[in-house]
């Protein structure tokens, strides 16, 4: 049994990030709890797991039961009854190996050595990593350290799993695959919790459903209303990213742009890695002006060594790149915004952009819709939202002719989103064209005038809203 | 046979070398321990650490003693003289006892970080040297660092270069910019990978019997005496 019931909580003294959350659940079910970006999610989970108050500094007032224990009152209880899946399995993953990783948690909770050992086999023969359990985890794929993530955050059998955001960056295999997870999980009497802002994915599985907003418990649904037409055009019209491809209207999806003449054209490309290894055969396409063309394929089928190649950063390629106009010509924007920062505040960076490429800074502020607020902020310190977006800001000052965006989306709740997309597309229509990598079937339906499918090394050309659907129901939404 | 040892030993192998790095204040001094220690560390380092990030940092502490020895220690009799720059003994000399410190400190630590198991490694120093769990995994969790380093670092240089500007070091002003989204991303990773252990129980971690010391314990600690005693000798023969 889980019994939330938290009064008040903040990252310090003084400051409440979460007022009057209460919900409860019960074994062999999934709560979910959805909400904006900044709605408190994250710090719920730090919470209800007692970390917030025992290593953040923080304080909380109420009580968090799980199997009777409080564990905003017993700091010891939380690691052996919850079992955490943070959102980014890279800050996850303490350990330099898949069976170091496994045996940690189990060797902390004085596991003996032959129970661990046994406990960490299995579990690694169950996510499919045995064969790898004493390579490096820089080794591993993305879907990979996800599964290592699971087996690791599972090992102890803890009575309450918690997932935050857990189809953040990920393919539809791998939402599957967490899909399948949490089934199984349910299934075995555990408790399950979700924080997700992409509820689609898991309304299907859940028994309760807990709208957060600043905060706050805003709403919550049980049983059959979680699956009634009413309440999934409530949750659209509250900006909560709950609609499956196959159901957004067909006017939005069907939009057909005039672009101009072609200024990329790629000729029989093969990529491999440093190893020798190929990674892309006899890819051909080619981008014309103002277009938005989206990369769509699995975790590890080349999207973004294709995107450094045309960028001219990945150098293990042969065929031919052909651009048609001069001046700086791509621009490559990471998955991680972060990356491109090289100052302590907004303000400097654009000061800095402004100096180098010489466009006046009240040009650059326009663009930037969060600037008078967060001008003194770091770079680092802006939501992940605003992050993306002033990279893209830096990205067009350079004035490229074709950007190259890696998974811009991940992370992003639809309000940023839908702003996100509104700014592509204006930028777009100024003539600049866009290749856009990513698995997120909303930027299919919403950006793509062409979509390129990669998989086993071949590109073929698909078309954007069939494969937003296919990737959809690879995930399992409908 | 393969030669058994203590992590914990090699741990305080590591640390006793790097007190030479502080107590040293002579090049001669410092000369050969700094070498012996740093071939070996970045020979055995290599193996487990990304080569890459380990010339990067290697390329960062020369130029960046270099111009520190340029800025605060520019003194003395003339040893180059161009139109564009003049050095001074002062700054050789600065120069100098900076990269060998740095060379016998990194050298060290890549030197037990090439030869231990991480979880061996937290268990050791925990058991035979009685540190706080969170102090010992802290010291190990730097395994898991330097390849995100080394990933971080090529994905900067990326940015850098999509923006125009050097992946060279020329100016203190460009080190600044490299570290600062280096340092940014390092230490949220360490705020959750913080939480990552402490939700995994490492507050619960119980502390197992000592193991007793072998003959590969003796000769890293012998080692350790041998280039203690030479920097002293060099030391007292400096006065």
């Amino acid at each position: 049994m889980l019994r939330v019931d938290i009064e008040a909580a903040g990252y310090r003294a003084g400051e409440t990030t979460l007022r009057k959350i209460k919900f409860g659940g019960g074994e062999g079910e999934l709560i979910l709890v959805g909400g904006a970006s900044g709605s408190g999610k994250t710090t719920l989970l730090l919470t209800i797991s007692g970390v917030l108050s025992s290593l953040l500094g923080g304080w909380a007032d109420g009580s968090v039961l799980v199997r009777d224990e409080d564990t905003l009152k017993t700091n010891s209880v939380a690691s052996r009854l919850i079992g955490l899946v943070l959102q980014d399995p890279e800050k996850q993953v303490l350990m330099p190996t898949p069976l170091d990783e496994v045996l940690f948690t189990l060797e902390n909770l004085g596991f003996s050595d032959e129970e661990a050992l046994a406990r960490a086999t299995e579990l690694l023969k169950r996510f499919g990593l045995f064969n790898k359990r004493l390579d490096h985890v820089e080794t591993l794929s993305g879907g990979e350290k996800r599964r290592l993530s699971l087996a690791s955050a599972i090992s102890h059998k803890p009575y309450l799993i918690m997932l935050d955001e857990p189809t953040a960056s990920m393919d539809p295999w791998g939402i599957r695959e967490v899909r399948k997870f949490t089934n199984d999980l349910i299934r075995e009497g555990n408790i399950v919790l979700i924080v997700e802002h992409k509820i689609k994915y898991f309304l299907d599985l859940a028994d309760k459903l807990v709208l957060l907003s600043s905060g706050e418990k805003i709403a919550e649904y049980s049983g059959s209303e979680l699956t009634s037409r009413s309440l999934l055009e409530k949750l659209r019209d509250a900006n909560i990213d709950v609609e499956p491809v196959h159901e957004v209207p067909r006017e939005e999806r069907d939009k057909k742009r005039g672009v101009g003449e072609v200024i990329l054209t790629i000729e029989g490309l093969e990529c491999w890695h440093n190893s020798g290894k190929p990674i892309l055969k006899n890819v051909s396409f080619d981008v014309r002006k103002g277009e938005v063309l989206v990369l769509v394929g699995p975790n590890g089928s080349g999207k973004t060594t294709l995107l450094k190649t045309i960028a001219g950063f990945h150098k293990g390629y042969s065929g031919e790149i052909k651009l048609r106009e001069s001046g700086k010509r791509v621009f490559y924007v990471s998955q991680t915004p972060d990356y491109m920062f090289l100052e302590s505040t907004v303000e400097k960076e654009l000061r800095l952009v402004s100096s180098r490429v010489g466009l006046p800074l009240e040009a650059l502020i326009e663009k930037i819709p969060f600037y008078s607020e967060k001008k003194n902020s770091s770079p680092y310190r802006l939501s992940l939202g605003q992050r993306r977006w002033l990279s893209l800001v830096v990205a067009w000052a350079y004035k490229p002719n074709i950007i190259l965006l890696d998974e811009p989306t991940a992370g992003l709740d639809i309000g940023f989103l839908n702003n996100l997309f509104s700014y592509i597309r204006s930028l777009s229509r100024e003539g600049i064209s866009f290749i856009i990598s990513t698995h997120d079937p909303r930027v299919l339906l919403s950006l793509a005038d062409r979509s390129l499918m990669i998989d086993g090394g071949r590109v073929r050309e698909v078309e954007p809203y069939k494969v937003a659907l296919m990737l959809e129901s690879i995930a399992g939404v409908y | 046979m393969r030669l058994k040892y203590r992590e914990s030993t090699l741990f305080l192998y590591a640390l006793g070398i790097s007190l030479i790095a502080f107590i040293a204040n002579s090049v001669e001094s410092l000369l050969l321990p700094s070498i012996l220690n740093g071939i070996l560390g970045f020979v055995l380092g290599s193996k487990k650490m990304p080569w890459k990030l380990l010339v990067v940092l290697l390329l960062l502490n020369v130029w960046g003693s270099f111009l520190n020895g340029l800025y605060f220690h520019n003194f003395g009799e003339v040893v180059v003289s161009t139109q564009v720059i003049v050095i001074k003994r002062g700054a050789i000399d600065s120069f100098l006892l900076v990269s060998l410190r740095f060379f016998l400190i990194v050298g060290a630590t890549l030197l037990m970080l090439g030869l231990v198991n991480v979880r061996d490694l937290i268990k050791s120093l925990e058991r035979d040297l009685r540190i706080p769990s969170g102090i010992a995994f802290s010291i190990a969790y730097a395994f898991r660092l330097f390849p995100l380093l080394s990933k971080d670092l090529s994905e900067i240089y990326i940015a850098r270069k999509e923006r125009g500007l050097t992946s060279v070091i020329l100016r203190p002003s460009n080190l600044r910019s490299i570290l600062l989204p280096l340092l940014n991303l390092s230490y949220e990773r360490a705020v959750w990978g913080g939480i990552s252990a402490e939700l995994r129980g490492l507050r619960l971690r119980k502390v197992s019997g000592k193991k007793p010391l072998r003959l590969g314990d003796l000769i890293i600690l012998t080692a350790l005496i041998l280039q203690w005693i030479i920097v002293f000798i060099t030391l007292f023969l400096n006065k």
